[in-house]
Order: structure tokens, then sequence, then C-alpha cells
């Protein structure tokens, strides 16, 4: 028997995104969520879009901080404690290397704020890099 | 206020606001900052008066807004360049193929409308990437494998549309050949379905491509004459089994039987994976399927692999006589029950053990899919339907003539299946390289990841250093003229040279480029669609495209 499914990736990538709550842009927002929400949801969002090169030692952004640092900080940006978010913002949104530059409509404002939160230095994030063998 | 060709300001200004009402405003872009983002990040003019830029980025969200958009382009005469996913990188981004054009960046639209199992077919939007595919179904448990490119971000649709291949079994490899049913938007914003799709409530639209009268999916490759919003792909059940067989033969000039052989099986259906090339020579892949790891390069034959005039063939055959070498490794991708894998592993050794010296061994065939950690220890994943961006950590030129390299774009000639024509080709090519000290290893293969004709992509390097750029532009140039004077055509460059590349396809004064110039003034008369798209201009614009020439 035939199995049909109609999907709405586009809903379905709002939700996984931003854990249900992220926001159209232009739209008020509500009060902040939770910082464990937050975390989770740019978890996610990093996953989606920065994990294949940026979370295992053979991905190519790995590869890259490799021969760029030379081990003298962690080549994984999960493991990172030095990312200001700003920094992560522009990087994103110009490209470094062979990193190119990522759009509003693949990352939007609201996904990167939580990309960038994600990867900041905070106490929760200092909890998830000492998980990580 | 960056303004398209031929357009005023206020009718810019007009057009931006209808453009707004349409798909809201948070989704029209047109400041500096917003566009920078769509600049290809590895344009080889880059920051260069002539690096084309747009004047302005719209992002609708279905195809109703599509429509309302071109209707209003159309009425403004402003040149729109749909992008899907935007990361054709190498060969143009999310960059309009004119200056100042609008970008309409179809991202968004990344629904999977339909996926049919039974069928094993799949419609998507543009904004769907293999990615998006891919976890849709390992989601759905539905038992369907894509054919995906490297890397995996790119857009199913636009892929397809650009001539994009995959890696997996040949009659999905080639994107477009396995598309079936498009919707496209023409550019007087009328919705057309092509094929089966034609026929109101048909229910073959993904099963029969022919459709009735003449096929005219192809004139929507590009997206020249035409906004496409939806298009169906056959897609194929997951094969059972995998494992790769080896084949080496010891001399330089067997290779010109081997492609002959292969050649015949392939048109047999009997060989369906794709193959690779490699050199036991130089220790590269291939030869690892024999021993477990690649093996060191010989004392002896090194010298003549880094000869700085270049590595001579007879020599190199020589010296890996003396080493006891096979010259040749071909490895087999091979898919499906085991008894079919075992067999047609039989049909390869019966047809190259006529190669005196041949040798051959068949590796464990593994039941699919592979264990996770399994997967993801292997350097790419692409022969098993599985999207990744590992393709970005393949031997990166780090730098250039002194500049870091931030990119690449290919030059993609399409040479012979003949092992003739593949050794031409790889002795022109190596010269230019060791003319230009290009950063290549010493021995570049064709692909033969088309069905009937070699690839032999060679990338170069980009950087931000504008004279450096220039010099891989004129290298880009020369490789073109060499190529051209062979009969070696491209099938897909990058927008700086879409104008070069087009004049090459000269025959009987340009007829097929009239052909296409006559069909554009019909379809698109006011000039609007995706001008400049591999060198097809509307005729109020033409002077720009010889300009790029």
């Amino acid at each position: 028997m035939s199995r049909r499914t109609k999907h709405c990736l586009g809903a379905g990538v709002c939700l996984l995104a931003a854990g249900g709550w992220a926001l159209a842009q232009g739209a008020t927002p509500p009060s902040p969520p939770p910082a464990d929400m937050q975390a989770a949801a740019g978890g996610k969002i990093f996953g989606k879009w920065c994990g294949d090169c940026h979370s295992t030692p053979g991905g190519s952004g790995s590869q890259a901080l490799q021969r760029k640092y030379r081990g003298d900080i962690p080549d994984i940006l999960e493991q990172r404690t030095d990312l200001n978010p700003d920094y992560v913002r522009h990087v994103v949104r110009h490209g470094v290397s062979f990193m190119p530059s990522f759009r509003k409509t693949e990352i939007s404002d609201a996904d990167l704020s939580l990309v960038a939160t994600y990867l900041a230095p905070s106490p929760g994030r200092a909890d998830r890099v000492t998980k990580r063998p | 206020m960056k303004l398209p060709p031929n357009v005023s300001e206020a009718d810019f200004t007009a057009a931006l606001k209808e453009f707004a009402a349409v798909v809201g405003g948070q989704w029209l872009f047109t400041t500096d900052d917003d566009l920078y983002l769509y600049r290809d990040s590895y344009s080889p003019m880059w920051d260069e008066a002539d690096e084309r830029t747009a004047s302005a980025a719209v992002a609708p969200d279905n195809a109703d807004e599509v429509v309302a958009l071109v209707k209003i382009a159309n009425r403004y005469r402003i040149p729109i360049y749909p992008i899907s996913t935007g990361k054709n990188l190498g060969y143009g981004g999310a960059a309009p193929a004119c200056a100042g054009s609008v970008v309409l960046d179809l991202k968004r639209m990344n629904r999977i409308v339909e996926i049919d199992e039974r069928h094993g077919y799949v419609v998507v939007e543009p904004g769907v990437s293999y990615f998006d595919l891919y976890n849709h179904i390992q989601e759905k448990g539905l038992k369907l494998w894509i054919d995906c490119p490297s890397p995996g971000w790119g857009s199913v649709m636009g892929n397809a549309l650009d001539g994009g291949v995959g890696v997996t079994l040949a009659p999905y490899r080639n994107h477009f050949e396995a598309q079936c049913g498009i919707e496209v938007v023409l550019p007087d914003g009328r919705m057309m379905r092509t094929g089966m799709g034609a026929l109101p409530g048909a229910k073959t639209w993904q099963q029969f491509r022919p459709g009735f009268g003449p096929r005219i999916d192809g004139l929507f490759k590009q997206s020249n004459f035409g906004v496409v919003t939806k298009m169906g792909f056959w897609l194929m059940p997951p094969p059972e089994n995998f494992t790769t067989g080896v084949v080496t033969i010891p001399r330089f000039h067997d290779l010109i039987p081997l492609i002959d052989i292969i050649g015949r099986l392939e048109q047999s259906k009997i060989v369906q994976g794709l193959w690779m090339l490699s050199s036991p020579t130089t220790g590269t892949r291939g030869d690892a399927a024999h021993g477990g790891g690649a093996p060191k390069i010989d004392p002896a034959i090194l010298p003549v692999l880094t000869d700085p005039d270049g590595v001579n063939m007879d020599r190199l055959d020589a010296a890996a006589q003396a080493a006891g070498l096979p010259f040749w490794a071909c490895e087999f991708n091979l898919y499906g029950p085991k008894k079919l894998i075992e067999a047609q592993w039989e049909c390869i050794c019966d047809a190259v053990g006529v190669i005196k010296g041949a040798r051959f061994k068949l590796n464990e065939i593994r039941k699919l899919p592979l264990p996770a950690d399994e997967l993801k220890s292997l350097f790419d994943v692409g022969q098993f339907g599985i999207p990744s961006l590992r393709t970005f950590g393949l031997g990166p030129m780090v730098s250039y003539e002194g500049e870091d390299v931030v990119g690449h774009i290919f030059f993609s000639p399409v040479i012979p299946r003949t092992g003739e024509a593949a050794i031409e080709a790889m002795e022109v090519f190596a010269a230019i390289a060791r003319k230009h000290k290009l950063p290549y290893p010493p021995l570049q293969f064709p692909s033969s990841i088309f069905e009937r004709a070699f690839l032999f992509a060679v990338g170069l390097p980009v950087t931000r250093s504008a004279v450096v750029n220039a010099k891989i532009r004129d290298v880009f140039r020369e490789l073109v003229v060499i190529a051209t004077a062979r009969g070696w055509g491209e099938y897909r460059t990058a927008p700086a040279f879409y104008d070069l590349i087009m004049e090459t396809y000269s025959y009987n004064d340009h007829a097929l480029r009239d052909f296409l110039g006559t069909i554009k003034e019909a379809v698109d008369p006011n000039g609007i669609m995706s001008v400049g798209r591999y060198g097809i201009w509307p005729r109020h614009l033409r002077d720009a495209g010889k300009n790029g020439r």
C-alpha cells in the first residue's frame, strides 16, 4: 500500500529549531524563556546548521580550526569557552575562510542569537563542556 | 540605492513596496548588511567593480507568492534571479548573474509536498535540502534512499536544475535526469505543470516522464524561462547490501582496454554503481582495499612523482613495474542483494580478466545500514545516500600565491569515456597545474559520475586578493581554450564564466545561443527571468553579456 505523507518542513523546522517558542521576525516577543530552554533550542539549531562541520574532530570546520590554532584552543566549537556572541553572529553573517555566510532565510536573527548564546561562556555551558570526553 | 539595469528609482521603489506587500516587510531585504548575504562567498571577483551583486532580495513562502512577485517584476521589468538554498558554492552561491537583479530567495519554501514509498518518488519545493529530505525519510521510517551530492545543504531541486550529480546508482546520479514533473511560474506570472501534471487531477505526474506532446522539462533547467516551484524526483529502495570490489591492472596503457570493458558493462546495466580510478603508485585509495591502508610511496617511485617537469608516465610505468606495483586500481561500488553483488562481481572479473595481469578483490559484503559509529568514522557517506558536509575536509587548498584560500571554483569539462581521453586530460591539465604552481597531487583522475562520459573537474582556488583572483580567472580561460580545442565542453560553470562558456558552444554561428534567445524573447519578452544565467540574455541587456566574455 502506498504511504503518502504531507509535511511542512517550514513549521517543523521552526518548532524544532526554537523549542516551539521561537518567533517569526517582527512579532512582539513574550517573556524570555528559561536559560535551559534557550540552551536546548540553541543546541538544536547549532546541530542542524553547524554540527556537521564543527561538532566532531573530523568535521571540516574542526580541521580548519586545528590548522589555524594548532591545538592551542579546542577544535570543536562546543568545547570553546572564548566565543563572544557578537563574534559568532559576525562569523555566521560574514563567513570565514571556507565557511560561507548564512542568510536570514536560513538562520533567522532570532535563531542566530540562540546559537550565539548556546556557544557563549556560561555556567550551563561549562557543565556541557565538562560532560564531553 | 542600487538599481536594477534599465529601471528607474521611482519604479524600483514602487516595485519594492509591492514586493513587501506580498511577502511581508521582514522578507524583503534591501540594506547593505542584508545584501551582503546575497554575495557569492566563493566569488572570483570579490570586491571588484564587476562583482555581480543584488539590488534587493525577496523571500516568498509559497508558490502563490511567487506568482504575485513575478507579475510585479514583469510589470516593472525588474530582473529577478531565483535561488533555492543558495549554497551552490563554486558555481555561484546566492549571487545573481546580472548585477542589480533582485534575488528571489526560495529557501522559505521548504515543504516536502508528497513522498510516495510505493512508487518511489518525492515532490519537493525549492528550499528542501538533502539534509531535510534525508531526515524526513528517517523520521518517517520510509524505505527510500536519496542520491545526494556533497555537500548536503544543497537544494534537491536547485542541484538538479543546475545539472548536479550524486554518487549512488547510475539512474539516480544525474539529478535532472531523475526528475519527473515540474511546476513552474512563467515570466508573465502564469503557473504551468509539465508532463502528466498538465492533466488536472493527474494520477501519474511523477510516474510518466514523456507526458503529451514535446517534452519541455529541459527548458527549465537553469531557470532561464521560469521559476520552478515544485519538482518530482524518483527515489530508490534502500539496497540490502554494499561492498566494493577492486581491480588492479599492471601497465599504464592497460587503462584503454579497462575503460572500454567497463563501458560495455555499464551500457549493459551490469555495472551501475560509481567506480573510482586511482593509482597505487601514489598510494591513493583503491589500493587501500587490498591491504587495509594506503601503501607508502616506494622510494624509487617518489622522484618520478615529484619531478618538477611533471610525471613522465613511461618512467612511472617502469618504476611501478620495478616496484611490483600495479599502475591502476579501479574500485567499484556494488549494491543490492548478496547474490546480485556476487553475480555482478563475477561478470566484472570475467570481462576485465582478459587484461593480462589483472587482479581482483571483492571486499566483505556488508548488510545495510552500517552501524552509526562506523558511519561516523568514514570520510564520506554519500555512497550510502547520506548527506554530509565532509567534502569540505577533502584536501583543502590552504594558500595560493601567498594568499589564504577562501573557496574554489570548478572548471568542469566533460571528456570522452575512453582511456585515451583520460590520459590526454591528465597530461594537459597537469601541465597547466605545473605552469601555474597549483597545489594538486601528482596524478588526477577523471570521474565516472556521468553514465557515458567522464567528468574531469578541476578545482581552482579563490582568495580575497583581486590580483590572485585575476590570475585564477586567466588560468580558467586558458583551461577553456585548451579544452575547447580538443572538443571538450564544460557542463556547468561559475557566473563569472557563463558567457565565456556559452561562447564555446558556437556550432553553426551560435545556432544554439540564437535559438535560446528566440525562446527568451517569446517566453520572457520583458527579459526579467534569471537574466544572464548560463549566458542567456534578453535582447536589451545583451551588451552586459558581451562584456562578460
